[in-house]
């Protein structure tokens, strides 16, 4: 424990140049919390996450630069406006639901990335709104780790109260769920209330961060994103969407950071036949009658492609393809991430990390703590 | 079309469709109305590759827009390197209909038991990949493609400009509904994907394959789609997501308002989401000071038409 607070408060004295990817990652890691609580705890998916988001930075943004309050104030006025909007479209999932949900947020993100956030007086319209970073770079780290804190304790003390036991029931089943008393109409509102309120705190905080808000920012492939680093973090663990959601943020830095991935990306025509040489290897050897074919057959077709004789032949022809540099990289690499996620490793990052806190709170380490057998986002409600 | 309209969706429907024809007319934009209704033409044409992939599979597939932008692409591509326009448009669809076929293998076969709302997320991840690998092979920027019909540009009927390429549009959704009227109608490998979509495990009893009609549902929806970017990408200079982000959630809006399963009612729906999304453009829904009225306009059908009446214009309750 003592050496992941170490790295986690030491990381922007030792990759200071990066402190603004750093609270990047810090300020994801709030969004991808904002997003479980719709996802995960209450059932009900948002594709219009961006939204939230944005509703909180231009909220922070108007209140920095037209009236001129401090930086708290606003994320403050920035988390209750979050709120206060989650719940009006909470209002409409009462009487849609499901996969028509999912539209609805989908095309609620787009009006207000088109409409909302282009609206001259509050937002500055195309020319994006002001708000000034508050403190140092390295300072503001600290301080987008504060609120990730009470982000985080704020989820934990709701999942232990009855709300959270309540809305975790009516996930499961809503018809259920009121039987046993439980009132589905309010509680759905309150997941969206705290997730909205979570999504404000941390579109100021993104605000504050870049100094500057526009509402290209805000398109719905951030939306996606938000979604697919929820998923791969793992619904449902908070600890699995900290690393999830961080990992996603810093996945350009990451690329650029390590010594030689940068580069192995870009020759890419050499790294992935070498890839496919070791993954063929290792379906011969442990595979089935019918993969170990398949093994094979990659592996044979790898080494032709290595082969000194068809290298120069291939020279010419892959320079044509642009370099696969990390900026590239991250879009390609985030949604096979998502695609591996659901059909191999449902419990995402989550159930990677959970043998490990149970081994850390003193059991015998056990592979099959935590395991889940398929992305359960919502059941009987689709 | 009409009697199978129930007693309110009659009335709103058709209520509103006259207000909103009969408002353009008066005010003299006739030509922002014809526009509208070829726009959301193209729109119709994403619309039905969505009701028939849900139809056959349960599914919202969020990658139906990357089914369009990608054959763009190759036809961009194409043309760069000299090739014909026609063969260019055949390679395209070709790739497209490739596409589909692999998506529907790696990805929604292994999760046919899945959460339909995790097979949502997976079409997602879908289109977000296509974007990636888009945006690595050619970066942010924006090409053009040429319109099918060069030369003589637009011709003129009743004062109303209207291009080729718009003309083109009206003509291939006549054609593509009428081949998927016979299709579903007069043949029987129509009459077995209909089957499939409404009793998959006796369809499977009697000896039909069921995975092999939803590849096959899969490519034609993949094929529809890449109708819907050839024809509507040339009008503006395209990026990677294009046909994503100007289609998709027009497209599912217009599939929504025809019942999410009914084919003529996609094309309904798309008709009427183009309309008024070029009422909301024209600046007199909304006050100047708000933009985006389109977008508002989208929102605004889709969840009139989820809350009043949920089964669309044209569904069956």
């Amino acid at each position: 424990m003592g050496a992941i607070a170490g790295l986690v408060l030491g990381a922007p004295y030792f990759l200071e140049r990066r402190a603004v990817d750093l609270s990047g990652a810090v300020i994801f890691a709030i969004i991808g919390l904002s997003l479980n609580v719709l996802i995960g705890y209450a059932g009900t998916i948002s594709l219009g996450h961006q939204a939230f988001v944005g509703v909180g930075a231009f909220t922070a943004a108007y209140m920095a630069g037209q009236q001129h309050q401090p930086f708290l104030v606003g994320i403050f006025v920035a988390a209750v406006i979050g709120g206060i909007q989650a719940v009006l479209l909470g209002g409409l999932a009462l009487r849609i639901s499901g996969l028509y949900f999912a539209l609805i947020t989908l095309s609620y993100g787009v009006l207000a990335q088109e409409s909302l956030f282009n609206i001259q007086s509050l937002t500055g319209g195309g020319a994006g709104a002001f708000a000034a970073i508050p403190t140092g770079k390295r300072e503001y780290y600290f301080i987008c780790l504060a609120f990730l804190a009470i982000v985080l304790y704020a989820d934990w003390r709701l999942m232990k109260t009855k709300g959270g036991r309540a809305l975790l029931a009516l996930r499961e089943n809503p018809r259920v769920a009121s039987t046993f008393g439980i009132n589905v109409k309010v509680y759905t509102l309150v997941a969206f209330a705290v997730s909205g309120t979570f999504a404000g705190i941390g579109g100021a905080l993104l605000a504050h961060r870049d100094e500057v808000v526009d509402p290209t920012g805000f398109s719905f492939q951030l939306a996606l994103l938000f979604v697919l680093m929820t998923v791969v973090g793992g619904l449902r663990s908070r600890t699995g969407i900290v690393i999830g959601s961080a990992l996603f943020a810093l996945l350009k830095v990451i690329v650029q950071e390590v010594p030689g991935f940068e580069r192995a990306l870009v020759r890419w025509d050499l790294t992935l036949p070498i890839l496919a040489v070791a993954g063929g290897v290792v379906l011969v050897w442990r595979g089935g009658p019918r993969s170990k074919i398949a093994g094979g057959v990659l592996a044979g077709v790898a080494l032709l492609v290595l082969s000194p004789l068809s290298v120069p032949w291939l020279e010419g022809r892959i320079d044509q393809i642009p370099p696969l540099t990390a900026e590239r990289a991250s879009g390609v690499v985030g949604p096979i991430f998502l695609l591996l996620v659901l059909t191999r490793l449902p419990g995402g990052i989550g159930q990677l990390v959970r043998p490990v806190q149970h081994w850390l709170r003193g059991n015998p380490w056990d592979w099959s703590v935590g395991r889940v057998k398929e992305v359960q986002i919502t059941d009987v409600r689709a | 079309m009409l009697d199978r309209l129930g007693g309110t969706g009659r009335v709103v429907g058709v209520g509103i469709g006259v207000l909103v024809v009969a408002y353009l007319a008066v005010s003299g934009q006739t030509q922002a109305l014809v526009i509208g209704v070829i726009t959301g033409l193209g729109y119709s044409l994403i619309a039905l590759g969505l009701v028939l992939i849900y139809k056959s599979s349960g599914v919202f597939n969020f990658a139906q827009g990357e089914f369009g932008t990608v054959p763009l692409f190759v036809l961009y591509l194409a043309r760069l390197w000299g090739m014909p326009y026609l063969p260019a448009a055949v390679l395209a669809l070709a790739v497209a209909a490739g596409m589909g076929w692999a998506v529907e293998r790696a990805v929604i076969r292994p999760l046919f038991d899945a959460s339909r709302v995790t097979l949502l997320v997976a079409t997602a991840g879908i289109a977000l990949l296509s974007i990636g690998v888009t945006f690595w092979l050619n970066d942010a920027q924006a090409h053009t493609v040429d319109p099918a019909v060069t030369g003589s540009p637009s011709f003129t009927v009743f004062g109303i400009v209207v291009s080729w390429q718009r003309f083109l549009i009206v003509a291939v959704v006549a054609a593509v509904g009428l081949t998927l009227t016979w299709f579903f109608n007069r043949t029987t490998l129509g009459l077995a994907v209909l089957a499939a979509s409404q009793e998959a495990t006796a369809t499977n009893l009697v000896g039909i394959s069921v995975k092999r009609l939803s590849s096959l549902v899969w490519v034609l929806a993949a094929l529809l789609g890449a109708l819907a970017g050839i024809l509507a990408g040339p009008f503006e200079p395209f990026g990677p997501g294009a046909i994503t982000s100007k289609f998709l959630i027009p497209g599912f809006t217009a599939a929504v308002i025809g019942g999410m399963s009914s084919l003529p009612g996609a094309v309904l729906g798309g008709v009427i989401v183009g309309v008024g999304q070029s009422v909301g453009a024209s600046g007199d829904l909304l006050p100047s000071s708000v933009p985006g009225g389109g977008a508002v306009v989208t929102f605004a059908l889709l969840a009139f038409i989820l809350l009043i009446r949920p089964q669309g214009l044209l569904g069956k309750s």
